[in-house]
């Protein structure tokens, strides 16, 4: 039922092309992965899906609607975004930030309902920041900031969850910390979920599909196996790179040609 | 630019003819200028004094004012020329003059925002005289408490003729009231025949300073201006359109004056040796020939009776020839 | 934390205190008992007819005045630094007091100077002006494709600059009328009476409304232009009503006063440090304390150099600046070591 898909979207900034022509469609309960080299426009097609950005051309559809037909708020109940940054020095409280997530629902005045309380509650709960409710934005450590405005994408209860870079600069437990629980809510709630990773080999574990963008449009969608090839990563990345099977898991391990000098070498 | 005028002349300098542009808007705004109050109390009351003032307001009074609050320096020696000066009982700090104004109760500094409200209420004056520009904001808020406010304050000789009639009647001195304004003008012949038998080009070229910095003077179409011209000088800026010019050095260097008046009101600041060294100024005639001369700055920015005192300072500075022919001094106002 | 409704209780206490102190005092001697006994009308005999004037006539309306005036600038104040996310930002940043003081120029120009009701004619151009200006730079920070508040605040830098040219032009060519519209731009809390009070009072009340119901979005607002408008929020219309809301505030303020400076900067970082950063109690307490620190310098503005007075706007600047700076230096600097 909740479904966001892309028809021909094309976005110029000006007169430089970014994307052309995407045409993709993501479905729920299943964790997409956007990966592409810097500047491949990943972050421009998740401001695109969630209407941060007009595209030049074509469109965005929520359930076979045109976004631009919604109203901020109701794309607010529909699509939570969490983005890579955000203004960091006010003096809000974890609780605070997070409760914000609730404004889509409550609308500017209304004070927050039993229910949006809950849901406040389930989301910092669900990102083991319970105990952290009281303290100051500015106090956070990177990993707990990130956490935390998951927890506020998670309150916002919508069906689609865009998610910007949500393991930049986090400690490596984190970083898996945060893929597992964004995996783990998309196949408990059905939520269609787009991710931006850089990481190749967090994208093959955590992703139902990837999306491999470069030279403007998607070069390659589809499961880890059919993405991951040394042939594509070479053409999105300029990297050669080895492709073996995880020994534990099965899944596609992506293992960069490097160093080019070989260990041992120089130090006679 | 606002803070580097000079204030205690700009209170009472920047006024001028050209009022009467904005007494003619008045005019034409005949139904909102109809509405104060001033005009409604007379109505109702019989009313025996009916005065209009510089703003084109009819204040009407039902009997003479005993007492009377004035807002502005010139104002309060206007009262005591024309003998009413025993009505005042509030006055500005600024109120030295004559020594009789120092013991009348004081309202505060005079500016808008320097006067105290509480203060006027509680001398319970009859009528309020006040500038008709700085104060003009107060009309209305003293009309709300029912004290009737006349605003007044000359910008020129006729103007303050005028306003001595004006004010004479208000107190029921305009027997006084007509002789000093006929002895002031008895004493404006005296001063002027003899400046005015001297041919147009022997007439001495003078540049009066307003202020130093920036450098400021006047208009024809000012009162000072008007002064200067009374008293026989050529105004070396005589072809000003505004009444109060910024000027550079370099014009003033060009028309080279002959004589420079200062009013003491920036003395402070600056006395001859200071004017010589600014820059280029040593080419100046005027300096060059030690022909710079200060006024009392009290008499001659205030456009009060004592204005003809700055007259014949000016005269006398700039004519001494006139000094040694003897000056009659018949009618002085003191 | 501190509870926020005790805070506010508290503040509002100490607002009343403020207020009777400045009811009592005055150049004219009269005991608080008898000007109570006045206020509420229950034995006015023991004032005398000038004393009742000078309590209910000047004393009261300035009082409500300085409160409503402090009050409207203090919301102007959370509205602007609120809209720019800039705590520099002040009710007067986009152009509200180069709009009055063309509104003023161009009332006394053309004559409008002699009216004298409830609002002056004057006094009503000012606030309009303020009105006028700020429409006009709205209009221009939203037309470009860049909708930004950035853009908003170069247009108003730009708008505001011509507009006092218009005015200095105006005022260079009516040399005479330079000292009464200097008069009426400076302003003075008490030349005001009872109709002032109430033009005051409907305008605060109005951009207190707006403001308090969008103390959500405010919130929202600070974390970013994407977060909020991903979160639900359409910034045009957004930063429509805020500049709407404020702009009626610091309107009725210049009307009611003149061009009052610092308190619409100070009041919100003050009420910052003492409720937090929540519009929901940033809102109310910043009026408040714009509403105390107005109340303050209005009486010692009549005080200090009694019988005379002194210009308000001059002890805002030196009362609130020293207790700004305290706050400023004594808070805990946990943020800036993260930063």
């Amino acid at each position: 039922m909740n479904e966001l898909s892309t028809n021909s979207l094309t976005f110029r900034y000006s007169h430089r092309l970014i994307l052309d022509r995407i045409t993709m469609e993501m479905k729920a309960g299943e964790v997409l992965v956007l990966l592409g080299a810097n500047g491949a426009g990943k972050t421009t097609l998740l401001h695109a899906l969630s209407r941060q950005l007009l595209p030049t051309s074509g469109c965005v559809a929520l359930s076979n609607k045109d976004i631009s037909l919604f109203t901020r708020r109701a794309l607010a109940q529909n699509i939570a975004f969490m983005p890579q940054y955000e203004n960091r020095q006010s003096e809000f409280t974890v609780y605070d930030v997070v409760s914000l997530g609730r404004t889509p629902h409550c609308g500017w005045w209304m004070p927050f309902s039993t229910k949006d309380l809950i849901a406040i509650d389930a989301s910092l709960e669900a990102t083991g920041l319970s105990g952290e409710r009281d303290r100051q934005v500015t106090q956070l450590s990177g990993g707990e900031w990130r956490r935390m405005i998951l927890a506020r994408a998670l309150a916002q209860d919508a069906p689609i969850l865009l998610l910007d870079e949500p393991t930049a600069g986090l400690d490596l437990k984190y970083q898996f910390d945060v893929l597992d629980r964004i995996r783990r809510m998309a196949k408990e709630r059905k939520l269609v979920v787009v991710v931006t990773l850089h990481d190749l080999n967090h994208a093959a574990m955590f992703g139902d599909r990837l999306a491999l963008l470069a030279e403007q449009s998607l070069i390659a969608i589809g499961s880890a196996h059919e993405v991951l090839t040394p042939n594509l990563i070479q053409r999105a990345f300029h990297l050669d790179v080895t492709v073996i099977d995880h020994p534990v898991y099965g899944t596609p391990f992506v293992v960069p040609m490097y160093p080019t000098v070989p260990k041992g070498e120089g130090t006679q | 630019m606002k803070k580097s005028l000079p204030h205690h002349c700009g209170l009472t300098l920047l006024g001028s003819i050209s009022l009467c542009v904005i007494a003619f808007g008045c005019d034409s705004q005949e139904p909102l200028s109809s509405k104060p109050s001033g005009r409604r109390s007379g109505e109702t009351k019989a009313a025996e004094i009916v005065l209009v003032d510089r703003l084109s307001r009819t204040v009407c009074l039902s009997k003479v004012p005993t007492r009377i609050v004035s807002l502005a320096p010139a104002t309060t020696e206007l009262m005591f020329a024309i003998g009413a000066g025993h009505l005042l009982v509030g006055a500005t700090d600024h109120c030295n003059f004559p020594l009789e104004a120092i013991k009348i109760a004081r309202i505060g500094g005079g500016t808008m925002q320097g006067i105290s409200h509480e203060i006027i209420a509680s001398l319970k004056p009859e009528l309020i005289l006040g500038k008709w520009d700085t104060h003009q904001p107060l009309i209305a808020s003293f009309e709300r408490i029912q004290i009737p406010m006349l605003a007044i304050g000359p910008d020129s000789i006729d103007q303050l003729y005028e306003e001595a009639a004006i004010l004479g009647r208000a107190t029921g001195h305009e027997a006084e009231a007509k002789a000093l304004i006929e002895s002031m003008k008895q004493r404006m012949v005296a001063l002027t025949s003899w400046v005015e038998s001297v041919p147009m080009d022997q007439r001495r070229r003078v540049f009066y300073e307003v202020w130093d910095e920036p450098l400021m003077t006047v208009g024809p179409k000012s009162f000072i201006g008007e002064l200067l011209e009374k008293g026989g000088m050529r105004n070396i800026f005589n072809d000003a359109t505004v009444s109060y010019l910024r000027i550079s050095d370099e014009v003033l260097l060009d028309r080279d004056p002959a004589v420079i008046l200062v009013p003491s009101t920036h003395r402070e600041r600056v006395n001859f040796d200071i004017l010589s060294k600014r820059k280029g100024w040593d080419r100046i005639a005027a300096v060059r020939n030690k022909q710079v001369f200060f006024v009392d700055g009290d008499k001659v920015s205030r456009c009060g009776p004592r204005m003809l005192d700055a007259l014949e300072e000016m005269i006398m500075a700039v004519y001494p020839e006139k000094l040694s022919q003897g000056l009659s001094h018949e009618g002085t106002v003191r | 934390m501190k509870n926020p409704i005790v805070m506010i209780v508290l503040a509002v206490a100490c607002l009343i205190a403020l207020a009777m102190i400045n009811l009592v005092s005055g150049a004219v001697a009269i005991s608080a008992t008898e000007i109570l006994l006045c206020i509420f009308g229950i034995e006015p005999g023991s004032l005398s007819e000038t004393e009742q004037t000078i309590v209910l006539q000047l004393r009261l309306p300035r009082v409500i005045t300085a409160c409503l005036v402090g009050g409207s600038l203090g919301l102007a104040g959370v509205g602007f630094q609120s809209l720019f996310r800039n705590p520099l930002a002040d009710p007067y940043v986009i152009g509200a007091s180069s709009g009055a003081g063309l509104g003023v120029t161009l009332a006394v120009v053309l004559g409008l100077q002699a009216t004298a009701l409830g609002l002056s004619g004057v006094a009503a151009s000012a606030a309009v002006g303020s009105l006028l200006a700020v429409a006009v730079v709205f209009a221009m920070g939203s037309m470009g494709r860049r909708n930004s508040a950035f853009t908003l605040l170069l247009a108003g830098v730009a708008v505001s600059s011509m507009i006092n040219a218009v005015a200095s032009l105006l005022m260079y060519l009516n040399d005479n009328s330079m000292v009464v519209i200097m008069a009426w731009l400076m302003g003075s809390l008490a030349a005001n009476g009872w109709t002032v009070v109430l033009a005051t009072t409907i305008g605060s009340s109005i951009s207190y409304g707006i403001l308090w119901a969008m103390s959500r979005p405010m919130d929202l607002f600070l974390l970013g232009d994407a977060t909020s408008q991903s979160l639900g929020l359409d910034l045009f219309r957004f930063r429509l009503l805020l500049v709407v809301a404020s702009t009626i505030a610091t309107a009725s303020a210049v009307a009611a006063a003149g061009i009052i400076g610092f308190v619409g900067l100070i009041a919100p970082h003050i009420a910052r440090r003492l409720i937090g950063p929540r519009h929901v109690w940033l809102v109310p307490m910043s009026a408040c304390v714009g509403a105390a620190i107005m109340l303050v310098a209005d009486v010692v503005a009549r005080t200090i150099v009694a019988p005379a007075e002194m210009p308000v706007g001059i002890l805002t600047a030196l009362l609130g600046c020293p207790f700004f700076l305290f706050l400023l230096l004594t808070r805990n600097d946990t943020h800036e070591a993260t930063r």
